[in-house]
């Protein structure tokens, strides 16, 4: 067992592990100061004045008045207010008030195509689930994905087409808005066409990333009948050395796409498959946690290390984190291939020329050790290295994955992403054109260079005489566009995606678009061909007819029942390593550079991503997985990094407050960023990590000022990755929000981890359980005696086992959750007083030093207690307890005491304490699942298992004659977008239900289990491939 | 340790208070009862739409038009469309009907008032209600007598939990009228269905209560209900209906 050193205990926060205190000095602190230190319970700020909070300053005088004048007008207002009933005049197909219809339809994030099956409720979409039918989602899904609905409703988006001729006005916004019609501004781009075709010039239209099989042949289409229009692909997020290396390395111009459940050992050179920065994270950690969940009966998991300099959410679900300075990074995979290469006498050439050099012995033992591993599991092996970092990595990568035979069908690496062609050498030469005078005209296609491009990309694009934009939101671009077209969101319009094994999907809309001057990209495109050349596919009505006519030989509607059209994606063609050219690319790839001591890391946002849809304010509100930060994004750095910044005072300050930080100046080559300094353990010294997505200024009310744009600190060939940088404090003092240490559990044991050697060797004690009074410890499965009464539970006994193997803190049950109970967001100032409204939250804790902790993640809702402390204390019984033992919020019998939430073990009861609704703006109620109420100021609220899906359950099982609902047939929406499979819900008192299976398991505990309570939520215990006697790497 | 005068004061600002409350109560709990506030609202429609003649003397079933009832939580008002059923051939030319015709020519949509309202947080299910065989009436009393149609009952909580406690006081069983049950399976399929039904775990060390059956509605043959306020078990009672809140109220 674990020996009970201050270096094992579990900690969340930094002043937890700072010199002198433990976990324990703080529960004792607690209890006897109450509160009168930074240990106490709330976060500091908590307990803040009301008035300040809703930014008024009534007397009491004034409220009694307000009150009285209140009850005057009650009393002379006995009739209700007239509702009306509006039917439509013709009674429409399929639909039945009340009743939800389900359609397929596929979102592509970026080249990454995920099939999804979305709830309509009166002809509007309320809900997004993965289709379990497609390859890439396979039922589940993203925060991400969750939140594009979001942006459906989002009352920011442009409404109006504009035209002003490049009339801006002194601040540069353009004058009164000169509204104008679609086929007005596609009439300007045709003008504009022709006036710089007259002058020699040509147009450029900018495109994001697509998966669309059927928009690439429209392309090509309208480039061959219109030489004067070029295409090019610019994403936001550049990051093209992964397919410049396949490119150099095999001859593919392409991403690959990598199966991490068909491996055993893995190796993750700072690639964060897990995270939202990955455009496939549904997939890889679907297909990465599968192999996670061990039994007594079944003891395999593979291995994951995570080789990195920052704390990524791959790190911290590691089974071993190597610390690395970046320089370090690729001269890793130097050493790993060179090993291999030695042991499998493959891609020798290559190898000898690889440099690890940059490399400590202490390293290069471990990359001797990891790589004996790798080759122990040959063929089930795989390297992958993050997508930012130089190309040398990448090929080394490619060299070791064909050495470790990885490559092909049924292997890691049998397909590539969809069109993810290496976009730099298309952006050269657009910026070569741009600085010759070539392009006299350019459309911002659903793109924002304005916001993510380089500084002088920028200047070049607005020196072009036209601009026009296509855009969701009149966004930073548009700003500086002579003319502007709204589009339609995804779930507005047709279209089709490709997924990498090649399964097909149609892109269906589910609503006519909100907005009637709005059309999709595909059909502005067509549009706009149409309008430079009448004759143009005159035929084509819409890229629906162009969509359809390309998919004739299927049966249309079978697909867009099932959502999927089964084709096969050829093999990735890897014939051969070419070594010579590997090592030519491998020998002229950038170097990362130091300006001093410091490096920057730009990564995309786990939560933002590229920061288009950064005005969903869903995803400003989920914290970050592992800093639990939200509404910003921040430098992180380790300790010893902020006292070289800040002072040692300052940054020893930052321990116990952490989040009273101060700005610093992040300078590179290309701009200079404030960016609030955040230290996070497991940092590398003299690394600042900060993400995209943030300082939006022209996208909407919720995202507007958020954060800082790190985009203007990337140079012109990538937007993410490491790059020399410069720091200096400014001393200008910033408040972050975190979740991090609300609702602290004060130190005792609600986590429970062991490792695999213990399940291989059949041990039954595979952790050290909790003391429970009145039971012995042979006996934990016992229930342990009770003064209460038992509660008997007739029919059906709802439960929920979470996995804490599988989950990896990816926070997509949170947005899941969020979207399907109507749950309010709060913003930042509301954050910092521990006011945010989430009913599950992840709680991370770590295990160790600061320089290199472990970390493990722990999904905390309701646990929904058979001998609930809440209810006992309720006075005007608002939660009671169900006879299928749900805990029950009644919202409307509630009086906002709040005793439930101090009595609850668990903190997770959230309090509206002001109406969070009030200033939803059309449409967004429309966003609201009409099946959960929606929360008045004043009452509790937390999670109800999705009653309202368990209802629509046994509503079904009636109505099919039966008693009992389907094991598997009523999924929480936490359950349903766990791209993990780390939730079990079901019917506990059916021995034969997937859920009663699970709680078998010898991981089975439950938390805080000697208060018996009795919660129908139990937790497995996580799992770690960690021999017990290897050492742990920063010891080593 | 206080001065008369603040003892005074005291006094008196207890007593105002408590008188204060008093009236507050009262007015509040026979002011804002439903059956003060909401028995008897009989709004006038947009159009004069008599139930009287079309489901009492005409026979036409609820569920003609209120279609939706049987199979979802709402029991729909009719589409313009379902009107012009007929009225494309009868009464054509009726000026009671210029407001269907205009809005079936200019489609606009019939703003009807709403006299059914329950809170928002409340949950109800036409269609469970339905399946039960529990007759429109129950509820909405004969509405097929009614020229203008008029709550009836008080739709509150109290009134809820008497129907599920002591349902044989109060369900109207199913009349023709209503058309319950046509459309769908009959009495005798569902009840058979249910009589078939085995759980799917069989006889373990776990026997599960049979929740419901059709032949039993009215009677006593049915789970206790069963509900813990404050921790307490609170009096096992015969009862039809769920009682506990959330089968209502999430």
């Amino acid at each position: 067992m674990v020996k009970n050193t201050t270096e094992q205990k579990y900690w969340k926060s930094l002043d937890e592990v700072s010199a002198n205190a433990s976990i324990a000095q703080d529960y004792h602190q607690y209890s006897s100061t109450a509160g009168a230190n930074s240990d106490a319970e709330f976060a500091a700020g908590a307990a803040s004045d009301a008035a300040d909070l809703t930014g008024t300053t009534v007397s009491r005088r004034g409220f009694v008045g307000i009150l009285s004048a209140s009850m005057a007008l009650a009393a002379t207002s006995c009739r209700r207010p007239d509702h009306k009933i509006v039917p439509t005049v013709k009674a429409v197909e399929y639909v039945t008030p009340g009743l939800p219809l389900h359609y397929t339809t596929v979102y592509a994030h970026g080249n990454a195509a995920h099939g999804l099956i979305v709830k309509s409720r009166e002809g509007r979409p309320v809900k997004i689930e993965g289709n379990p039918a497609h390859s890439a989602s396979g039922g589940s899904s993203s925060s991400w994905i969750q939140g594009s609905l979001l942006a459906l409703y989002d009352p920011d988006r442009m409404k109006h087409p504009y035209i002003n001729k490049g009339a801006t006005s002194p601040d540069g916004r353009r004058p009164a808005p000169g509204y104008s019609s679609p086929e007005t501004v596609l009439a300007a781009i045709a003008d504009a066409v022709k006036k710089a075709d007259a002058a020699g010039k040509s147009m450029r239209v900018l495109l994001g990333e697509h998966a669309s099989p059927s928009f690439a042949a429209l392309l090509k289409d309208v480039e061959t009948a219109l030489p004067q229009v070029k295409f090019v692909t610019m994403p936001a997020v550049r990051a093209s050395n992964a397919a410049a290396a396949n490119k150099a390395a095999f001859g593919v111009d392409a991403e690959f796409v990598v199966d991490y459940g068909k491996a055993d050992v893995i190796v993750a050179i700072d690639n964060d498959f897990m995270s939202g920065a990955d455009k496939n994270a549904v997939f890889n950690i679907r297909q990465f946690a599968a192999n996670r969940k061990p039994s007594l009966a079944k003891p395999t998991m593979n291995k994951l290390v995570a080789v990195e300099a920052r704390m990524s959410l791959t790190g911290t679900n590691a089974d071993e984190r190597i610390k690395a300075t970046p320089e370090q990074l690729t001269a890793f995979a130097a050493a790993l291939l060179k090993n291999v290469a030695s042991a499998s006498g493959k891609a020798a050439s290559l190898a000898a020329s690889a440099d690890d050099s940059a490399l400590s012995p202490a390293l290069k033992d471990h990359a001797k050790r990891v790589a004996t591993e790798l080759v122990a599991a040959k063929g089930k092996a795989i390297v992958t290295v993050g997508s930012h970092l130089p190309v040398a990595a990448h090929v080394y990568a490619n060299a070791l994955n064909t050495a470790l035979e990885a490559f092909g069908a049924g292997k890691a690496i049998a397909h590539q992403l969809p069109f993810s062609a290496d976009v730099a050498p298309d952006l050269d030469t657009l910026r070569a054109d741009l600085k010759a005078g070539k392009v006299g005209a350019v459309v911002f296609a659903e793109v924002n260079p304005m916001y993510s491009a380089d500084a002088e990309l920028k200047e070049l694009l607005k020196k072009v005489e036209h601009r026009f934009s296509f855009s969701l939101y009149e966004d930073e671009t548009s700003r500086i566009s002579t003319g502007f077209i709204p589009t339609a969101h995804y779930l507005e319009s047709w279209g089709d995606a490709v997924s990498f094994d090649g399964t097909l999907s149609l892109q269906q809309p589910l609503v006519a678009p909100l907005n009637p001057n709005s059309s999709s990209l595909p059909d502005l495109m067509l549009k706009m061909a149409q309008t430079l050349k009448p004759e143009f596919m005159t035929e084509t009505k819409s890229y629906l007819d162009f969509v359809r006519a390309r998919w004739s030989n299927t049966n249309w509607e079978e697909v867009l029942r099932s959502g999927i059209f089964k084709t096969e994606a050829a093999t990735v063609a890897v014939s051969g390593l070419n070594e010579s050219q590997a090592a030519q690319a491998a020998q002229q790839s950038a170097k990362i550079e130091r300006k001093g001591e410091y490096v920057l890391l730009v990564t995309p946002s786990h939560t933002h991503y590229d920061g288009s849809l950064s005005n969903v304010s869903w995803f400003q509100e989920l914290p970050d997985p592992v800093s639990k930060l939200t509404w910003d994004n921040a430098a992180f750095v380790s300790k010893n990094t902020a006292a070289k910044i800040l002072g040692d005072k300052r940054a020893e300050a930052l321990v116990t407050e952490y989040e009273k930080t101060e700005l610093i100046r992040v300078k590179t080559p290309h701009g200079v960023v404030e960016l609030p300094l955040w230290i996070q353990p497991g940092m590398e010294d003299g690394v600042i990590a900060t993400t995209l997505g943030f300082g939006r200024t022209d996208v909407g009310q919720v995202a507007n000022g958020v954060g800082a744009n790190a985009y203007a600190l990337m140079g012109a060939a990538q937007s993410v990755g490491y790059v020399a940088v410069d720091v200096e404090k400014t001393e200008k003092p910033y408040i972050l929000a975190t979740t991090q240490k609300h609702y602290d559990l004060m130190g005792r044991k609600i986590i429970q981890e062991t490792v695999l050697d213990k399940l291989k060797k059949g041990e039954k004690e595979l952790f050290e359980r909790e003391e429970v009074p009145g039971r012995s410890k042979e006996n934990y499965k016992a229930l342990p005696p009770t003064i209460m009464q038992n509660f008997e539970y007739k029919g059906h006994r709802w439960g929920m086992v979470i996995d804490l193997s599988g989950c990896v803190g990816c926070g997509a049950c949170i947005t899941a959750c969020q979207a399907e109970n109507n749950i309010p967001v709060v913003g930042k100032s509301h954050v910092a007083n521990a006011r945010e409204m989430h009913w599950i939250r992840i709680d991370r804790y770590y295990k160790g030093s600061i320089d290199n902790p472990e970390t493990i993640y722990q999904p905390m809702l309701c646990q929904h207690c058979e001998s609930a402390p809440c209810e006992n204390v309720c006075p005007v019984a608002a939660t009671t307890h169900s006879p299928e033992g749900l805990n029950e919020m009644t919202y409307n019998r509630c009086v906002g005491t709040k005793y439930c939430a101090n009595n609850c073990p668990y903190k997770v009861r959230r309090f509206n304490w002001l109406n969070w609704h009030k200033n939803k703006r059309t449409p967004m109620e429309f966003v609201y699942n009409p099946e959960v109420t929606v929360r008045m100021r004043g009452v509790m609220e937390k999670c109800s298992f999705c009653v309202q899906r368990l209802t629509e359950a046994k509503h079904k099982a009636k109505d099919d004659g039966r008693l009992f609902v389907h094991d598997g047939e009523v999924v929480t929406a936490c359950q349903q977008a766990c791209p993990a499979s780390a939730i079990t819900f079901g019917n506990s008192n059916d021995p034969e239900s997937a859920i009663s299976k699970t709680r078998n398991d010898e991981r089975n505990f439950v938390v805080l289990e000697e208060l018996n309570v009795r919660p129908q939520v139990t937790y497995l215990a996580k799992v770690r491939n960690v021999a017990e006697n290897v050492a742990k790497a920063e010891k080593a | 340790m206080f001065t008369q005068e603040v003892n005074k004061r005291t006094k008196t600002t207890f007593k105002a208070g408590i008188g204060l409350l008093l009236a507050v109560g009262l007015a509040s709990y026979f002011g804002f009862d439903n059956a003060v506030t909401d028995v008897g609202y009989r709004p006038e429609q947009p159009v004069p739409f008599s139930h009287k003649l079309h489901a009492g003397e005409m026979k036409i079933s609820c569920m003609y038009c209120h279609n939706s009832v049987e199979k979802s939580a709402h029991s729909a008002v009719p589409a313009t469309s379902t009107c012009m059923n007929c009225h494309t051939v009868v009464k054509t030319e009726s000026a009671k009907l210029a407001k269907v015709r205009d809005s079936w020519e200019n489609n606009k949509p019939i703003e009807w008032r709403r006299i059914h309202k329950l809170p928002d947080y409340v949950r109800f299910n036409h269609s469970r209600h339905i399946r039960a065989q529990i007759d429109c009436a129950s509820c909405h009393g004969e509405v097929e007598t009614m020229g203008v149609v008029t709550q009836m009952k008080p739709l509150s909580m109290g009134w809820c939990l008497d129907c599920h406690r002591n349902p044989q006081k109060y369900v109207v069983p199913a009349r023709e009228i209503s058309g319950i049950f046509t459309g769908t399976k009959t009495n005798e399929q569902v009840a058979q269905a249910i009589k078939n039904e085995q759980p799917s775990w069989g006889e373990g060390k776990w026997k599960p209560v049979r929740t419901k059956t059709v032949e039993a509605i009215g009677t006593s043959d049915h789970v206790l209900g069963q509900c813990q306020v404050a921790g307490v078990q609170m009096p096992k009672k015969l009862a039809l209906g769920p009682e506990n809140c959330s089968s209502c109220h999430y």
